[in-house]
Parts: structure tokens; C-alpha cells; sequence
């Protein structure tokens, strides 16, 4: 299925992951891919992409065919994504899908948060969303046409005890994302969020996350963790796979989903259904 | 209230943004009601379209608290203002039972014409100055037993927004940051709710590029020849299920109050709509 064909997207966060997944599949269904990724560590945060694993997602886009520009970017910084997005219409004439996937999670009770601990993680996650979407929202406008999909969480629709930081993060992404769709509506920009539950990657599986989901034990393995992820959604799946996750997003970002816009869609094995909305 | 004894007497309440619009409203509510209440207004320059408090409002807000409040100037985007303002503050009060966080700011303009100023100025007053007073005074909230947090978000936390993405954006992130403190904070008696009001006759409001919002209607469709209040006005009753222009102030002065007064954490985690019927067209 070439259903990308000749159409050029964007992914931040594309070093490993969730984001090398989307560029992978872009690339199959014959996408050009621009790759955005920090490619360093922030500190407080699970661990996040190297250089050489954003060497590698573009060496396997490239193997697939698909014209390819790997870029390093801050997305916290409006100004480097506007670079990013300048040397995307320099290379291919214009930006067709966003990817606003770069995130991060450092966990802990507000009441012992450290700054870092608060501020990279709304920072990256808010901020870098709201600078990714915000330096491509005037070039879609003006093509008249376009797909934005920034990944919120399940986090994004309820309160998250020790995990704050990434719940306001998310719940903002969800309200930036509804209003700019309604802004980028009239030029036939589509504008989504998609909120997934626990996703199989480094962000899931780390010391610090086991700890928070099996506090009696002093170092729980996937093992010790997997019933009690699962206890969060009815279809009791511990997490899901960065393809259940890339298949969601590529939807929102096709042609068949242009009608779709402003929702947030939950990959969640149901735990939505405990939501309000 | 009358009288010797009323329900807020003696209680120690710390408002931000207290020396104007709804959070002076709010300050002055709980003076009125024996309170010892203080105030943090006043911050540094920000890029905003209408002028914020200082020291006028200050002096004001010194005259609503009386003898037993206080009074500071403190920009809450700078947790190191917060970390140094609290001690005082908290030792002028004798303790800390309530945190109303009131300060806010707007600017309107689409997210792809937004200055990098304006997403700033919104989101680390909103957002990371409402995170910082929580995080700082959780401490003496414990040891109050009765701990009450209020956090003032906006109807733009319920729904998208035109024309206010990084406002819709901070309104949402401060209800999940409040939800999620709500579960951490139980244990120690505190209660924590959101109060979403609609617009309301405030200093906030008396900004030319809001009025141009309100002016091009929920979708940004209708023209607009130029900010025109008395346009943005009808827009508004256009807009609200109530017919009113303005949500009143001393409505949301009511839904925080009420907040602050049930006894126990039935409803902790609760977000309250203050917005003219806007809530009608909640999902939930």
C-alpha cells in the first residue's frame, strides 16, 4: 500500500521508538521522510535516542526507497522548528504530515518534584508539540492541505498520580491540538491527537517505571510489572506495540481520514471507556 | 457575614493574582468573610495587549487584607520569586490552609501567526506558575490538616479554542496537573479543584486582539473589519446559552468559595464550569 505516494512528513522523535515506526511505515507506503530528533539525553528522562540510532532509522527509510533528511532539532526550540520545516520545503517543496511525536516521561509526586523534572517534561512534550505544530501550521495553511497527529497519552484524559507532569503535559497537548484544528480547518488541515495507553519502548521499560508500578519490590523485572500495566485497561493488555500505535497515526494522517479532525483517539485496550470523554 | 464567627474565620489563604479582576474579587470575598488572606500580584513584563497590576493594585489589594493579611509583589513564572516570597508570607498568615491560584494572562492570535512571546507569556503564568505555587506551598498545606487547593483554569480547558490554542492548551494542562494532584494529595486531607470560568468583565478582557476572537465567532469564520468591543460583546451573547455578555464574577467567586468550604474530599478532583452555559455543550 503506497498510499503516502510522493507526500512528504515530518516525525519528530524519530531515533527509535514510537517515531522510527511511523518513518518506517511512511517509508513503505512511499513517503518522502524527514527525521527530527534531539539525538541527545535530557537528563531527568527515561532514556531518549542517540545519534547513531537516528543514523540508523535513516539508514532503514533509505533502504526502503524513500528520499530521506535526517535532521537534529530541540523541538522545545520554535526556532530550530521553523529551520527544521525550512529545510523540509527547501528539500521537498512542501510539509504534508506532521508527526508531533517527540516526548519524553520522568515520573514522581509533585510534592518531591525536582525543576528539571517539571519543566523538560511539559517542555517537550507541550512546548515541542505546540513549536513543531505551530512552525508547520503556516506552510499547510498556504498548500491549503495537510495532516497534523500529536501523540498524547490515555495520561491526557484522567489525573495521573505521580505523573503530573506528564499528565498536564498531555491534557494541554489535547487542547492545543482541538483548537488548532478548528483554526487550520478552513485551508483543509487536519489536526489530531491520538492517546495511546503504555507502548512497548524504553519509555514503558525502565528502572524508574517498574518502580512506580511495583513499589514493594526493589528491582522488579518485566515479569513482576506485566499484571499490574494490565490492570489499567479491561482488555488487560500490560502494553501495546509501536506498530498498534504507527497504525493509528498513519490513519489520521491519510487521505481516508480527512473528514477526521479535533478528536483525540485513544489505542488504549478500552482503558478510554473509564473516561468521560 | 456578620458578626463575631463565619465560616472562613482565622483560615489562612494565599491568593495569586489577587490584586485585580477575579482574584482581587476572590481575596476580598474571603477578607470579607475573616479570612487572613494574602495576595500576590504584580508581575514583570510580559508580552500582553492590556496592562498588568502593580504597585496600585498592591496598595489596593493592602487595604482589602487589613492588618492581618498580606501583601507581595511575586511573578510566578520564577519559582525561585515563589521559593522566596513563601516563608513571609506564610509567617505573616500563621500557616497556610488555601491556595486560590488566580493568576493568569491572555493573548489571542492563531497558532500560525503566534509570536514565540505570546506562547510564553500564556503558558508559564497559567501553567507553570500555577505548578509552582502548588508545588512550593503542598508542604504547608500538610501540615494545615484542611489543605484547599483551588486553581482557576478557563472554559478554554473544556474544548478547542480559535484564536487560543496556547491558552486552551495551558486551561486543559492545569486541569490534568490538578487531577493528578488530587490523587498524591488525599492522603494528607487536601482537596483539590478547578473552577473553569467564561469571560468576565475584567481587565483581562479590555484587549483589542480578544475582542477580534470573539468578533470572528467559535470557528474564525465571520470577518472582522477591525477589534470592536461592542461587537465582541454581542458575539458573546451570541455565543452563551445564557444570553448573558459576561459570566458574572461573583459567580465564580461562589463556585470557588464552595470549593474551599466542603468539609471533606467529596470533591476533590472536581472541575466546576463557571461559563454562561458553554457547559451545555461539554461532552462531559
Amino acid at each position: 500500500m503506497r498510499n503516502f505516494d510522493g507526500r512528504t512528513a515530518l516525525v519528530t522523535g524519530a531515533a527509535k521508538g514510537q517515531g522510527r515506526s511511523h518513518a518506517i511505515a511512511l517509508a513503505q507506503r512511499g513517503a518522502n521522510v524527514v527525521l527530527v530528533d534531539i539525538a541527545a539525553q535530557i537528563p531527568c528522562a527515561s532514556r531518549m535516542g542517540t545519534p547513531e540510532e537516528l543514523d540508523e532509522t535513516a539508514r532503514i527509510v533509505e533502504s526502503l526507497g524513500a528520499p530521506c533528511l535526517t535532521l537534529k532539532a530541540d523541538t522545545r526550540s520554535p526556532e530550530q522548528m521553523r529551520d527544521v520545516v525550512a529545510a523540509t520545503v527547501e528539500r521537498f517543496g512542501r510539509v504534508d504530515v506532521l508527526l508531533a511525536n517527540a516526548g519524553i516521561a520522568a515520573f514522581g509526586a509533585v510534592r518531591e518534584m525536582a525543576d528539571d523534572v517539571w519543566r523538560d517534561v511539559v517542555d517537550v512534550n507541550l512546548g515541542g508539540v505546540a513549536a513543531s505544530i505551530r512552525a508547520v501550521a503556516p506552510v499547510m495553511a498556504e498548500q491549503r492541505s495537510g495532516r497534523i497527529v500529536a501523540t498524547a497519552s490515555s495520561v491526557g484524559r484522567e489525573g495521573g498520580p505521580n505523573n503530573a507532569n506528564y499528565a498536564a503535559s498531555k491534557w494541554g497537548v489535547i487542547g492545543l491540538v482541538k483548537s488548532v484544528a478548528i483554526e487550520l480547518a478552513p485551508y483543509g488541515v487536519t489536526v489530531n491527537a491520538f492517546s495511546p495507553m503504555s507502548v512497548s519502548t524504553d519509555m514503558c521499560h525502565n528502572d524508574l517505571t517498574y518502580g512506580l508500578f511495583r513499589p514493594d519490590l526493589a528491582a522488579p523485572t518485566t515479569d513482576d510489572v506485566r499484571a499490574t500495566f494490565a490492570t489499567l485497561n479491561p482488555m488487560a493488555v500490560p502494553w501495546i506495540e509501536v506498530g498498534d500505535t504507527t497504525e493509528a497515526v498513519l490513519f489520521l494522517a491519510s487521505d481516508e481520514a480527512r473528514y477526521i479532525t479535533g478528536t483525540a483517539l485513544d489505542v488504549a485496550g478500552g482503558w478510554n471507556a473509564f473516561h468521560s470523554a | 457575614m456578620n458578626g463575631n464567627s463565619t465560616p472562613y474565620d482565622g483560615r489562612r489563604v494565599l491568593v495569586t493574582g489577587g490584586a485585580r479582576g477575579l482574584g482581587a474579587a476572590v481575596a476580598a470575598s474571603f477578607a470579607a468573610a475573616g479570612a487572613r488572606v494574602a495576595v500576590w500580584d504584580a508581575p514583570g513584563a510580559m508580552a500582553l495587549d492590556y496592562p498588568l497590576s502593580g504597585a496600585a493594585e498592591l496598595d489596593a489589594a493592602r487595604t482589602v487584607v487589613g492588618p492581618t493579611g498580606h501583601v507581595a509583589a511575586v511573578d510566578v513564572r520564577e519559582v525561585a520569586q515563589v521559593r522566596a516570597a513563601l516563608p513571609a508570607t506564610v509567617a505573616a498568615l500563621g500557616g497556610l490552609d488555601v491556595v486560590v491560584c488566580a493568576a493568569g494572562v491572555r493573548t489571542a492570535a492563531t497558532a500560525a501567526t503566534m509570536s514565540d512571546a505570546a506562547w510564553d507569556a500564556v503558558v508559564d503564568t497559567n501553567l507553570h506558575g500555577t505548578y509552582h505555587v502548588l508545588r512550593e506551598t503542598l508542604a504547608h498545606l500538610e501540615e494545615s490538616g484542611r489543605g484547599r487547593i483551588v486553581v482557576i483554569a478557563a472554559e478554554e480547558g473544556r474544548r478547542g479554542a480559535f484564536g487560543l490554542s496556547h491558552y486552551a492548551a495551558a486551561a486543559w494542562a492545569q486541569i490534568g496537573l490538578a487531577k493528578s494532584l488530587a490523587h498524591e494529595v488525599a492522603e494528607h486531607g487536601i482537596a483539590v479543584g478547578v473552577v473553569c470560568p467564561g469571560v468576565m468583565d475584567t481587565a483581562m478582557s479590555d484587549d483589542p486582539s480578544y475582542w477580534a476572537v470573539l468578533q470572528a465567532g467559535r470557528d474564525g469564520s465571520q470577518a472582522v473589519a477591525g477589534p470592536d468591543r461592542a461587537a465582541a460583546e454581542h458575539a458573546l451573547r451570541v455565543r452563551h446559552p445564557s444570553s448573558a455578555t459576561y459570566v458574572d464574577v461573583d459567580a465564580v467567586v461562589r463556585a470557588v468559595e464552595q470549593l474551599v468550604a466542603e468539609p471533606g474530599l467529596d470533591r476533590t478532583g472536581a472541575v466546576v464550569d463557571v461559563s454562561a452555559g458553554l457547559a451545555a455543550t461539554n461532552t462531559a
